[in-house]
């Protein structure tokens, strides 16, 4: 198993490093702007759309109270 | 009373059903919410998950041993297809994806496709000692330089992007769909498959670069879900994504290897 090519075995594993090392990392400044552009692929339907956590109603809850002027004169 | 109760009340608009949240797309709470760093570790588990089963099934080969392997990719693709759905050009999801069942689906996904990987790899690493930790290692560099380049923002996943790599994976199915019935009637599978032909290398290649193309998908789809403050289940979709594509750049850097040390 470890009779390939050892050059190619030391660029693996400092590939491996380098992966998990940039995977950590949060993306430039420039491809999070383009996040916004409108041609730029948006994934944000995924999680939107199904599952527990939807967006938050965007109803206020909570009793309304009648006011009435004549009262308050 | 301020002139402004309205606006103080429900913020810019009057209307109060159309808040500025409506336009949000951060959906869940603090704790709740996807984090890099938590779909860095289930990436991580998942891998180590997926190379001890393959471990397993690789230093014990067996009949019993070849028939968990079919089971494990059998539930394997039940369980990516339950989660990731499945897509067609022209017409869209065929089955939708939801992504709020991978922290359901990943364990499943991880073990059984691990136990089938160890057994493909067994079967090159007998034919030509030493392919398997190249292809590995190899794996691994075209997977780093991606990452990069998109990290750096060199590469950006548009629309159209997407919609082409989606049409060339789908091309790309259809083509590991007909060499198997190929081979099923036939016995023998079609040369440009496993050949060791130009035409088949430079198929390999292609497949070798949508497979790596595949991976910008992935990336986006963590950082994007990260940046958003997407939910936590996330986390599993997008580490059961980049695993899948990992896993089938390996299996196809595997073979062009094969294919250029058969020549």
């Amino acid at each position: 198993m470890l009779s390939s090519n050892p050059l190619i075995l030391v660029l693996g594993l400092i590939s491996f490093a380098i992966f998990f090392y940039l995977l950590k990392i949060r993306a430039s400044k420039n491809q999070i702007e383009s996040f916004k552009n409108k041609n730029r692929m948006n994934w944000s339907w995924l999680w939107l759309r199904f599952g527990r956590n939807k967006p938050e109603s965007n109803i206020i809850e909570g009793e309304s109270i009648e006011v009435n002027d004549d009262e308050q004169k | 009373m301020s002139k402004h109760a309205a606006l103080d009340t429900f913020g810019r608009s009057g209307n109060p059903v159309i808040r500025s949240s409506a336009f949000d797309t951060r959906v869940s709470s603090d704790s709740e919410r996807m984090t890099l760093d938590g779909a860095v570790n289930k990436t991580a588990i998942m891998l180590a998950i997926l190379v001890t089963t393959a471990a397993i099934s690789w230093n014990f080969p067996s009949p019993f041993m070849m028939m968990i392997s079919y089971i494990g990719i059998f539930a394997a693709a039940i369980s990516s297809v339950v989660t990731f759905g499945f897509w067609m050009p022209f017409i869209g999801f065929i089955i939708n994806p939801r992504p709020h069942l991978a922290p359901k689906t990943w364990l499943v996904f991880a073990a059984g496709e691990g136990f089938f990987i160890g057994l493909i790899s067994l079967s090159f690493e007998t034919m030509f000692p030493g392919i398997v930790l190249e292809a590995v290692s190899l794996t691994f560099c075209v997977a780093a330089t991606l990452l990069f380049l998109y990290k750096s923002g060199i590469v950006k996943p548009s629309q159209n992007f997407v919609l082409m790599l989606c049409s060339a994976i789908f091309g790309i199915f259809l083509f590991y769909i007909g060499s198997l019935i190929y081979s099923l009637v036939t016995g023998v599978s079609p040369e440009i498959f496993s050949g060791s032909s130009n035409a088949s290398i430079g198929l390999s290649l292609f497949i070798v670069g949508i497979a790596a193309l595949s991976l910008v998908l992935d990336f986006d789809i963590i950082e994007q879900s990260a940046e958003y403050g997407s939910p936590k289940y996330m986390e599993y979709f997008g580490a059961m994504a980049l695993v899948t594509t990992l896993i089938w750049l390996y299996i196809e850097i595997l073979r062009l290897l094969a294919k250029f040390r058969s020549r």
